[in-house]
């Protein structure tokens, strides 16, 4: 599989792998969502699981390939203030230092500063206005607002950094500026709100006031190739032939959980139910799709291998690790601009990936 | 029933202990080499001799260690360990290395001690579930999910209406003529558990102590432990369990709040049975299904084989027993400690020289036994 | 009452070949008629399957559990809750009692789910197609060891279990049948997987390793050749023995309770005539377990077994859950939630043994009667899950309610559920105590409490841990 991907004059050089399954310190547990703080690093909000373990935000360096470090981690399981039973989106405001994050539980958004020193929070369960019924991805307006995607109740909603409600739009329904159980936003240069609209299978853009401007994409599903390896029931499936075999064409999303926008206006979509990045310009023509290309482990990830003589052991008796290098379940993206990082929440390889957006790239000869 | 009868506590650590955090090898150098990450430095390590110290989070144990009453079992396991918590946790449970094992060796020890099932409460275990070691075909078991005062059929119905709902209750449970068989043992079962229930309630009601447990699981398990043996209602055999010692990811702090837990607990149930002179006949061992990897992973430490285990009572004989196997790298298996003590050893010499059964039927086979009981 | 005697026997189907079904559910059944409902069941295909990316969203460690519960047993459960292929999840329950296969060995949920899901597709087509799909499961072969039956090296695990659990039955074969059925398998492997450290769980992939198999001649069950597994297969499935056994399965499952496995060769079947009929279903059908099935429920030794069942723990579970309702969102708690078939004694994807789990009245001890019964009354207790209300509602219209009245209306509701004499003065006793039931006049709360009270004295009778 390609480390470089070229399509369309645009170049994905695929750069480094973060993190490995930890329950708590270094590495993630399920990181639902992802945002990036002004220094090119990111916060995650990671899920844990029944046990009650692994629920947290943390704060992890990005840098270069074996630069990755733990900054600071917080919001764990537990009840009252700083605590969380179900965390999910979580954003940073720059001009505030601070970050914003979701409880679908609790039905809650508390407020922190970036170290992860709890501020306050605000929310609490209904459908009334300022009310939130599993509220999902974050994001900061340019003006200091927050927008939540209020997913149980099919709408955003919009606060003042006090929290207090400022405005809201959409309903449950198909129809453009309608929402099917939203999961992540994002917020371009121009203001404009990007959401993914998870059961509707679809990317809705919309101007600042919440009128919808674009629907991009529409349902398709990846297939199971004859005779391929199934990482999971649901996919993603190697066939050991042609890389994308199963995977539908870009505009096709099954439900897309995030969505990110480049310094170019490319758009990122998060294609979570379909094990890949899909790509797009500014006006949603699509450009390429990106699947996974973990070839090198993580630091952290190496030192799990190193310390495990048995599955350095196993690791060499595989026929190929090609199923570990893919997407799996990606439930977030982001584009940070001033490194040209385009950095992809692994959800259920409990790591990132890592490309670059390469700019002036000069091709090589093709008869070398 | 005497009530100088032997009785077995039980504590599981459950998830797999780290050998090396709780039984430092300080003088080793290779301890240093191979936890880089998570080794107990210098200043937070109790010595109990010139070889071995505790961590500081374990102190309430080196109190027993000082009263020689706290045996060390080093180096146990079985060959081959599969560093799965399950199967390994099977395997300590029905001692079956080879197979699925489906009797537990305390189920078969409740079996020795009352073969006509006289006694419901025999054997009283702390948790909603059933651990495989205490499975046997026959034999009751008093699963406890919470407090000792919450045992019993309809827990949520209490007050003046619970007499009267359990008088209903074992009414509609008695035998009704050509009910059939299934019926009749549905009646049976019922009204053996209604009796369960009527006897092990009385304990906290009976109960008083100046011992303050502190607030953890592990400590309430162990207070209910504590308080049915001291009402003598007849059990023998004590189990309850604390987890989860699974430490892959930020072994520090984890390790030593899982530690801190079950040391403070055991101080305040051995305490709790001093005040009123029970003590003597219970020991208690505290086991995990392995070991983990010598060599930390960055965080924390990965599945191993080989571990430790204590036995810790009044007539226990205190001291080291076996040796910690070698942390050398060429006497390393897949990275792990390896085993030089059967677990079935430690078995055998409980029942042998406490239960005074013949240990072989009941853990498949003859083992060296430790002495650290007489 | 003919209408009522409907609506029993729907209760009945619904209680075998799925979970259970709340009183709306049965009158639309009833409306469709007994052989439409059957018909319906049979063919899941029919139905929308359970929304996997809704467990997913919230649950996400249910995907790739690993080894420890509960998140496994979370990912089942909310399929058994939830599906509206009731029989589909029967039948996976079903062959999971037959084929039992265990966590704790296998030590990884990911790869047990995936046997089940096995089941779920192909539970209900041809059982000689499944046996085979059985035989290449990783899960099965790394269980029964079959990845060390080596052409040079035999382990007859895998060899033995096949014919004395999963196909015939003991007494129905020689150990030369045992070691030549053993040979015919030996290379039937699985492929190294990517381990788990550092970013989770990989499947295994089922592999064929020629340069390991015996190729050589074997004598099975009086067949001589250079058999390979699939051969095995197709010669057992043709014995006589293997319908008996099969269908004693079923019977025991979906009819009425049989002896245990281990008694079978000793202890005739309970119903010879009913037997006779499915084992004919089988042979004639060429072994589809869905035309067993079609004349097993429209039998009437089937429609006359009601209640000659004791209730195993993934019904009383998964039928509690299901008649109470609330349970289509994941919420935190669904793992406790998941682990309470285990205390009743069915730890479901970590059966006891490859004997699975004993049936019928060996079900219940003291710890695990105790378990059962407080778990439903716990539920049927909280009179503001919509299934209590749902019965709530229907007594409310019926005015205020004379003790007599409220145990017929509870007794009914619930099931309609069968009590003897005694357990009826108790209950009526019980309610008379509160003298009328009303919701007039400010009393809705009484009202309702004692509906709940009453609905968890019936969960704790003797007759209704049967099903």
């Amino acid at each position: 599989m390609p480390l470089t991907t070229v399509a369309r004059g645009r170049v994905y050089d695929w750069s480094h792998a973060i993190g490995r399954g930890a329950a708590t310190g270094t590495g993630f547990n399920y990181p639902q969502t992802m945002c990036l703080d002004k220094n090119g690093n990111v916060y995650t909000a990671n899920r844990g699981n029944e046990n009650n373990f692994g629920m947290r935000v943390n704060h992890v360096k990005v840098g270069g390939p074996g630069e990755e470090e733990l900054l600071a981690e917080f919001f764990q399981y537990g009840e009252g203030d700083g605590k969380s039973i179900w965390p999910f989106g979580v954003a940073v405001c720059a001009q505030r230092d601070r970050v914003y994050c979701s409880d679908e539980w609790n039905n809650t958004i508390s407020v922190f500063d970036t170290s992860g020193k709890f501020i306050f929070k605000f929310g609490s369960t209904g459908s009334g206005d300022g009310e939130l019924q599993r509220p999902a991805g974050l994001a900061v307006e340019s003006n200091g607002n927050l927008i939540v995607a209020d997913s149980g109740n099919n709408r955003l909603q919009v606060f003042s950094p006090e929290g207090k409600f400022l405005g809201k739009c959409g309903h449950a329904g198909k129809g453009p500026g309608e929402f099917n159980q939203p999961w992540g936003i994002t917020v371009d240069k121009d203001g404009h709100i990007f959401v993914a609209d998870w059961k509707n299978h679809r990317i809705q853009k919309l101007s600042a006031d919440g009128k919808c401007l674009m629907c991009l994409g529409s349902y398709g599903a990846i297939q199971e190739p004859e005779g391929a390896y199934g990482v999971t029931t649901f996919g993603p499936f190697v066939t050991g032939e042609s890389e994308k075999a199963g995977y539908p064409p870009t505009d096709r999303f099954n439900h897309p959980t995030d969505v990110a926008v480049d310094s170019d206006g490319d758009i990122y979509v998060c294609d979570w139910g379909n094990h890949r990045i899909c790509i797009f310009d500014s006006e949603g023509g699509p450009i390429t799709t990106l699947i996974g290309d973990a070839h090198a482990l993580s630091r952290w990830g190496q030192q799990s291998v190193d310390a495990n003589p048995d599955m350095m052991k196993a690791r060499r008796r595989v026929k190929s690790l090609e199923p570990q290098w893919r997407f799996c379940f990606p439930t977030a993206v982001d584009f940070d601009p001033q490194s040209d990082n385009l950095i992809v929440a692994d959800s259920q390889r409990n790591r990132l990936q890592v490309y670059k957006k390469v700019r002036n790239y000069t091709d090589f000869q093709a008869n070398l | 029933m005497a009530n100088q009868d032997p009785c077995v506590v039980v504590l599981q650590l459950t998830g797999g202990n780290d050998y090396l955090n709780s039984m430092i090898p300080y003088n080793n150098p290779l301890y240093r080499d191979n936890r880089p990450a998570v080794g107990i430095s210098d200043n937070n390590i109790i010595h109990l001799d010139a070889n071995y110290g505790i961590p500081d989070y374990m102190a309430p144990m080196k109190k027993f260690w000082d009263e020689n009453k706290l045996a060390v079992l080093h180096g146990v396991g079985f060959k081959d360990s599969p560093r799965s918590h399950f199967r390994a946790m099977d395997i300590w449970h029905t001692c079956e290395p080879e197979k699925v094992g489906t009797e537990g060796w305390l189920g078969r020890v409740a079996r020795e001690f009352d073969p006509h099932k006289q006694n419901v409460v025999q054997i009283v275990s702390m948790g909603p579930s059933l651990p495989r070691a205490l499975v046997c075909p026959g034999v009751p078991v008093a699963c406890v999910a919470g407090d000792l005062e919450r045992y019993g059929f309809l827990p949520t119905v209490q007050g003046n209406e619970r007499i009267q709902v359990l008088d209903r209750f074992a009414k509609m449970y008695s035998p009704a003529i050509g009910a059939g068989p299934v019926m009749d043992y549905l009646s049976e079962t019922a009204i053996d558990s209604l009796k369960g229930e009527d006897i092990i309630k009385v304990a906290p009601q009976k109960y008083s102590s100046t011992v303050k447990y502190p607030s953890t699981p592990i400590a309430r398990k162990l207070k209910g432990i504590a308080q049915a043996h001291i009402a003598e209602i007849g059990s023998r055999i004590f189990y309850c369990d604390h987890s989860t010692f699974d430490t892959h990811a930020g072994q520090n702090p984890a390790h030593g709040n899982l530690w801190s837990a079950v040391s403070q607990g055991v101080e305040a149930f051995f305490a709790d049975l001093r005040e009123h002179n029970k003590s003597d006949n219970v020991i208690m061992l505290l086991f995990s299904e392995f070991g983990r990897r010598v060599h930390d992973n960055g965080s924390g430490t990965d599945h191993g084989a080989g571990g430790v285990a204590f036995v810790l009572g009044e007539k226990v004989k205190g001291g080291h027993y076996g040796e910690m196997p070698s942390l050398r790298p060429e006497h390393l298996v897949q990275g792990d400690l390896n085993p030089n003590m059967d677990f079935r050893s430690v078995y055998s010499t409980i029942l042998d020289k406490w239960l005074h059964l013949n240990p072989a039927p009941i853990v498949n086979g003859t083992f060296e036994q430790p002495a650290f009981l007489n | 009452m003919a209408y009522q005697e409907d609506i029993a026997l729907m209760a009945h189907l619904m209680r075998r070949a799925g979970f259970g079904a709340t009183r709306d559910e049965l009158e639309a059944r009833v409306a469709k008629g007994y052989e439409a409902t059957v018909e319906e069941l049979l063919h899941p295909e029919a139905q929308p399957a359970v929304d996997a990316y809704t467990l997913l969203r919230y649950q996400p460690a249910s995907l790739l559990p690993g080894g420890q519960p509960p998140m496994g047993n979370v990912h089942w459960l909310y399929y058994l809750v939830n599906t509206q292929r009731p029989l589909q999840e029967k039948m996976a329950l079903f062959w999971h009692h037959v084929f039992a296969t265990g966590n704790s060995k296998v030590d990884n949920y990911d790869q047990l789910l995936e046997q089940i899901e096995l089941f779920r597709e192909k539970g209900l087509d041809n059982y000689r197609d499944l046996l085979l799909d059985v035989a290449k499961n990783p899960t099965m072969l790394f269980w029964l060891d079959n990845n060390q039956n080596h052409g040079t090296a035999v382990n007859e695990n895998w060899g033995r279990e096949l014919l004395e659990l999963f196909s015939l039955g003991a007494g129905n074969y020689t150990e030369v049948d045992v070691r030549e059925a053993s040979r015919a398998f030996t290379g039937w492997t699985f492929e190294t997987k990517i381990p788990r450290l550092p970013y989770g769980r990989f499947p295994w992939k089922f592999q064929y390793r020629p340069e390991d198999h015996d190729d050589t001649e074997k004598t099975f069950l009086g067949h001589r050749g250079r058999f390979n597994g699939e051969d095995i297969i197709d010669i057992i499935v043709q014995q006589p023995a293997c319908g008996k056994f099969i269908c004693r399965h079923l019977y025991n499952f979906f009819v009425a309770d049989e002896p245990q496995v281990p008694a079978w060769p000793i202890e005739p079947p309970r119903d010879q005539k009913a037997m006779d009929m499915l084992v004919g279903a089988f042979r004639d059908s060429k072994f589809d377990m869905r035309s067993v099935l079609r004349v097993l429920f429209n039998s009437d030794a089937f429609k006359e077994a009601r209640f000659k069942h004791v209730k195993s723990p993934a019904e009383v579970v998964v039928g509690t859950l299901r008649f109470v309702g609330g349970y289509e969102i994941p919420k935190p708690g669904y793992g406790e939630l998941s682990m309470n078939t285990a205390y009743m004694g069915q730890d479901l994807l970590n059966p006891p043994s490859v004997e699975g789990w004993h049936t019928g009245k060996e079900w219940i001890n003291s710890g695990s009667l105790m378990a059962r019964i407080n778990f439903m009354a716990e539920k049927v207790g909280n009179t503001s899950s919509p299934g209590v209300r749902g019965i709530i509602n229907r007594l409310k219209t019926r005015g205020a309610l004379n003790p007599e009245q409220l145990v017929d209306g509870c007794l009914d509701l619930l099931g309609p559920v069968e009590v003897g004499n005694e357990t009826k003065q108790q209950l009526l006793s019980q309610a008379n105590e509160w003298g009328q039931t009303s919701w007039d006049n400010g009393n809705a709360q009484v009202a309702d409490q004692h509906v709940g009270q009453m609905l968890q004295l019936i969960v704790a009778t003797r007759e209704y841990q049967f099903a």
